[in-house]
C-alpha cells in the first residue's frame, strides 16, 4: 500500500498532486479529504488549504515488482528488468526472474547464492506487509536456482549410491532449507536409503544412510522416518 | 551506497515512519560506517526477527561493496537507539 498526504488550495489540486507523486490514476485511488479548503478574510488572509490523503492499494505482485526493480538500480544494476510467473503449483507462489548483463549476475546471486536469498527474504518481508492474502515470492537471477535444484538432484543421487555401497550413511555439505528439502524430495521413493537433518543453521546438512538390511528389519523406511528414536525428518525441521 | 540503505530501511518501516529514516555516513581510515535510524518502535521492523531483516540488508550491501572493494559496516538503530529500545 502506498499512502501520500498533499495539499492545494482546492480538493482537486490536492488530489492532483497527490496522484502525481504516486503516478496513478484516479480510478487506482482511494481518496479521503482530510480537510477542506477554507476561505479567509476577503479571500486573503487566514484561508486554509486543502488536505487530502490518496491510498493505493497495491497487490503484493505489483509491490514485489516495484520493490525488486528499485532496489536494483539502487545497486548499481544497469537497465534490470524483472519478470513474474505465478506458480503452476499454487496461486499463492510466485517466481521472480531477475533479467540483467552477465557482468552483474554475480553480484545479484552472491557466493553459494546468498544474495540471492537476501533479496528473495526482503522482498518477501516488503511484499507481503498489511496484505490479508500472503503470497510466497522465490527470487530468481540467470536461472541460477534451477541449476542449483538439478545440482543437488545429482549430489543426492550420488551420495545415495555411495551410502548403499559403503553401507554408511554418508553427510551432505551444509544447505539451506530449500535445497534440504530438494534431497529429501529426490530420495524419498527409494527404499534402500532414508535421509534427515542434523546440525544447526546455517551448518544444518541432510545425512543420506543407507536402510540396514543385515539387521532384518521389515519395517518399511517411510514409517522408520517417523520413529522418535530416529530423529526422522518429518518431526524436526526440513 | 547511502541510498541503496535508504531505500531499504524506508521500503521496510511502516508509512509513517518512512519521513524519520536517517542514514549517517561515516568514513573512517579502513572502510566506510553506516549508522541507520528510525522511528523509535520501528526498530524492529528493520531488524527482524533474530536480527534476519538486518542480516538480509547488511548481505546486500556487502554484495554491492565487495564489487567496488570497499569495506563496509551497517550500524542498524545505533548503539543509543539500540539502548532505548528494549
Amino acid at each position: 500500500m502506498k499512502r501520500v498526504v498533499a495539499t492545494g488550495r482546492t480538493v482537486d489540486e490536492a488530489v492532483t498532486s497527490a496522484l502525481v507523486k504516486l503516478g496513478v490514476t484516479r480510478d487506482e485511488a482511494q481518496v479521503r479529504v482530510l480537510q477542506e479548503p477554507t476561505k479567509g478574510f476577503l479571500g486573503l488572509f487566514g484561508g486554509r488549504d486543502a488536505q487530502v490523503e490518496v491510498v493505493v492499494q497495491e497487490t503484493p505482485e505489483q509491490a514485489a515488482r516495484s520493490f525488486v526493480l528499485e532496489l536494483l538500480r539502487h545497486m548499481g544494476v544497469t537497465a534490470p528488468e524483472v519478470r513474474l510467473n505465478s506458480s503452476a503449483l499454487s496461486a499463492r507462489e510466485c517466481v521472480i526472474e531477475i533479467h540483467c548483463a552477465e557482468s552483474e549476475l554475480s553480484m545479484i546471486i552472491g557466493r553459494k547464492g546468498v544474495t540471492l536469498d537476501a533479496i528473495q527474504y526482503l522482498v518477501n518481508v516488503v511484499a507481503n506487509r498489511g496484505q490479508s492474502e500472503q503470497v510466497r515470492f522465490v527470487v530468481d537471477a540467470g536461472q541460477y536456482r534451477r541449476r542449483r535444484e538439478e545440482q543437488v538432484r545429482r549430489i543426492a543421487e550420488r551420495a545415495a549410491m555411495r551410502a548403499v555401497r559403503t553401507g554408511k550413511p554418508v553427510p551432505l555439505e551444509p544447505m539451506t532449507a530449500a535445497e534440504r528439502k530438494w534431497v529429501h524430495v529426490a530420495l524419498q521413493n527409494r527404499s534402500d536409503v532414508r535421509t534427515w537433518s542434523e546440525g544447526v543453521e546455517p551448518n544444518r546438512k541432510v545425512i543420506v544412510s543407507p536402510v540396514e538390511v543385515a539387521s532384518g528389519v521389515s519395517e518399511p523406511a517411510r514409517r522408520r522416518r517417523d520413529d522418535p528414536r530416529r530423529g526422522g525428518w518429518s518431526r524436526s525441521k526440513a | 551506497m547511502k541510498e541503496l540503505i535508504e531505500f531499504l530501511a524506508k521500503s521496510l518501516v511502516d508509512q509513517e515512519g518512512a519521513d524519520q529514516v536517517q542514514v549517517v555516513e561515516e568514513r573512517r581510515s579502513d572502510g566506510v560506517r553506516y549508522t541507520v535510524r528510525v522511528a523509535p518502535g520501528q526498530l524492529g521492523r528493520v531488524i527482524g526477527k533474530q536480527g534476519r531483516t538486518a542480516k538480509a540488508i547488511r548481505q546486500v550491501v556487502s554484495s554491492v561493496a565487495s564489487r567496488t572493494g570497499d569495506r563496509v559496516w551497517v550500524d542498524i538503530g545505533g548503539a543509543d537507539a539500540r539502548e532505548g529500545d528494549e
